[in-house]
């Protein structure tokens, strides 16, 4: 009540300032059958284009008053209400008093639909959207994988999450190839999965966990279904010199069952061996080397300082299976 | 005198009634629209910001605004995924918010977490002295124009499109002749983002019954609220929950910590 009574002498007060006469506009809105609408929104602008000066909702019994702030000789009245048509009319710029009808009208919001928050935190778990990662060219998961922040792919196909190596490497809970996951990693459609999770200190062996802590880091791949099929299938030929390649990668995940065959073969010089190098932790490290001194030797040659991929003269057949079952559900 | 007095407290008292006089609230709810409020609850540690998808749900009698955790309150957990941290939803806020559109008073409602109290507050709709001005920009395909305001100790800067012709918006935010997409203060303490509209098929049912909440006042519920934060399982009282009074204590004052970091909420000042 008090604030009305001040805006009503604020407006007086207006009014007397601006100098010239103020016109309102007052009227009604009701729906098709005639019923006063509440609710509904009422501008006033310049024309059909131009921003809104003034506006009014719509009362309880549907009436509502316009202080028309404008000297121009017409104006543009718009009244809507959401479901129902918008009524618009070009009224002179005089005392009056309308009556609108609005009949129902089956035009709908057009939608927007949530993107998907691209990186999510809940406890110790990271999750990234794929979907927000991953552009046109990207085919495999290890192309989004790069372009999150905090991981890297080392050359040879090691992921390191800030600076660290994961330690363990999951579809959907299931730790399918322990170290040897670039063969999943290289071979697995960006498409299939929904979200990269990145569990932060995560301690694999259940028994300690919250006992030992753990500064590692593992990753878990989410799937957008429960049954997906993937992978990859390539084959290209040259001739003179005869050149191949094939990769024939097929992949099934389910629930409970999780199988990765594999058969590469290639001898354009690309190092497929790389794709099951097995990067556990236990052997990360732990090289012994025996000091010895040779009196003869033969100087090995250098690695050239080009990529492997063109002086590496190969002809190599990779095969590998790879299945996994779950007896039982535990959660993490 | 006395039949005065007497009068005039049986007119409070029926004043009172029948603003509650609608006890159940039924309807369909037809769009939902997501808002992204970005906060900071402690004004000194700009560390302390967060983020949380605030939903807007649109009937065709009334509004409802709550926190998207609330709506996700019994989700469906899926089995057989070891890896994925199970937790429940978070949220900061605990609070439905519901906007007749032929009444000039919104319903703020709370449930306290995990106990079966719920209280209501009712206040005045229009609180808002809004001043258009000429800028207009586009939001996510919808051509919006700006609005300004100011609300409990708070000056607002708004963004609203007469394409979706329905005076409402987050929070107690509403007035303005369109939907508002965007809002924040000056400082950038609150700050609503629009995120997504969608279009619920089929409409969601929505009842609500005001009889099983408690009618309350701003202040009592604010009291309340605080005293059930500062000590929860105080409040709780449970006469088969015994603790140790030294773990009580440093529980007590882990929460009067928490509340202290507290000190940046959306309503600064109290409306008269």
């Amino acid at each position: 009540m008090n604030s009305n009574f001040n805006l009503y002498i604020l407006f007086i007060w207006l009014c007397a300032y601006s100098g010239f006469a103020q016109n309102t506009i007052s009227g009604t809105v009701s729906d098709e059958k005639g019923q006063p609408l509440s609710g509904a929104t009422i501008t006033i602008s310049k024309d059909s284009v131009s921003a809104i000066k003034a506006f009014a909702i719509s009362d309880t019994k549907g009436k509502f008053t316009i202080k028309l702030g404008t000297s121009e000789e017409t104006f543009y009245l718009k009244a809507s209400f959401i479901g129902l048509k918008t009524v618009t009319r070009t009224l002179q710029n005089k005392t009056q008093n309308i009556v609108i009808q609005l009949l129902p009208s089956s035009e709908e919001l057009k939608e927007v639909l949530v993107k998907s928050e691209l990186i999510q935190r809940r406890g110790d778990t990271l999750s990234f959207s794929v979907e927000a990662f991953k552009d046109k060219n990207d085919r495999v998961i290890a192309d989004v994988l790069r372009k999150m922040p905090g991981i890297e792919i080392k050359p040879g196909g090691q992921i390191h999450y800030q600076g660290k190596p994961i330690q363990k490497y999951y579809i959907e809970g299931l730790d399918l190839l322990e170290g040897r996951y670039s063969l999943a990693n290289e071979n697995l459609t960006a498409d299939a999965v929904s979200k990269v999770e990145i569990l932060e200190n995560h301690q694999p062996i259940r028994v300690l966990d919250s006992l030992e802590f753990s500064e590692r880091a593992s990753l878990n791949i989410k799937l957008k279904n429960a049954v997906t099929v993937s992978g990859t299938a390539k084959l290209g030929l040259g001739a003179t010199p005869l050149l191949w390649e094939a990769n024939l990668t097929p992949m099934l995940f389910t629930k409970k069952r999780q199988a990765i065959a594999s058969y590469q073969s290639n001898n354009t010089g690309k190092n497929v061996s790389s794709q099951i190098s097995d990067f556990s932790l236990n052997l990360a490290g732990n090289t012994y080397g025996i000091e010895k001194e040779d009196c003869l030797s033969i100087l090995n040659p250098a690695t050239p300082p080009f990529s492997q991929k063109r002086w590496l003269d190969n002809n190599v057949h990779l095969g590998s299976a790879n299945a996994i079952q779950r007896l039982k559900t535990i959660w993490i | 005198m006395i039949s005065k007095l007497v009068y005039s407290v049986l007119i409070t008292c029926f004043i009172s009634f029948s603003a509650f006089s609608q006890n159940k609230l039924k309807g369909k709810l037809e769009y939902k629209i997501t808002y992204k409020l970005n906060f900071q609850l402690d004004s000194t540690d700009l560390e302390s910001r967060k983020s949380e998808l605030m939903i807007l749900y649109l009937g065709e009698d009334f509004s409802k605004y709550l926190s998207r955790a609330k709506t996700l309150a019994n989700p469906i957990v899926r089995e057989g995924n070891t890896a994925h941290t199970a937790r429940s939803e978070i949220t900061n806020f605990h609070y439905e918010i519901i906007k007749q559109r032929d009444q000039d008073s919104l319903l703020y409602l709370l449930k306290i977490p995990k106990m079966n109290d719920r209280f209501v507050y009712e206040e005045s709709k229009n609180r808002f002295n809004w001043q258009i001005e000429e800028e207009t920009k586009v939001i996510e395909g919808y051509s919006v124009q700006k609005a300004t305001t100011s609300f409990a100790g708070r000056d607002y800067t708004a963004w609203f499109t007469n394409e979706i012709p329905i005076a409402d918006g987050p929070y107690k935010f509403n007035g303005l002749p369109g939907l508002i997409l965007e809002i924040k203060d000056s400082q950038g303490y609150w700050e609503f983002e629009f995120v997504g509209l969608e279009k619920l098929s089929p409409k969601i049912n929505y009842k609500v019954d005001l009889k099983q909440y408690a009618k309350t006042t701003r202040k009592d519920m604010e009291k309340l609220w605080f005293r059930y934060r500062s000590d929860p399982m105080g409040y709780a009282n449970n006469p088969n929950v015994k603790s140790d009074p030294e773990v009580d204590k440093k529980y007590r004052d882990l929460f009067a910590e928490m509340l202290r970091k507290e000190n940046n909420p959306l309503e600064l000042k109290a409306f008269e």
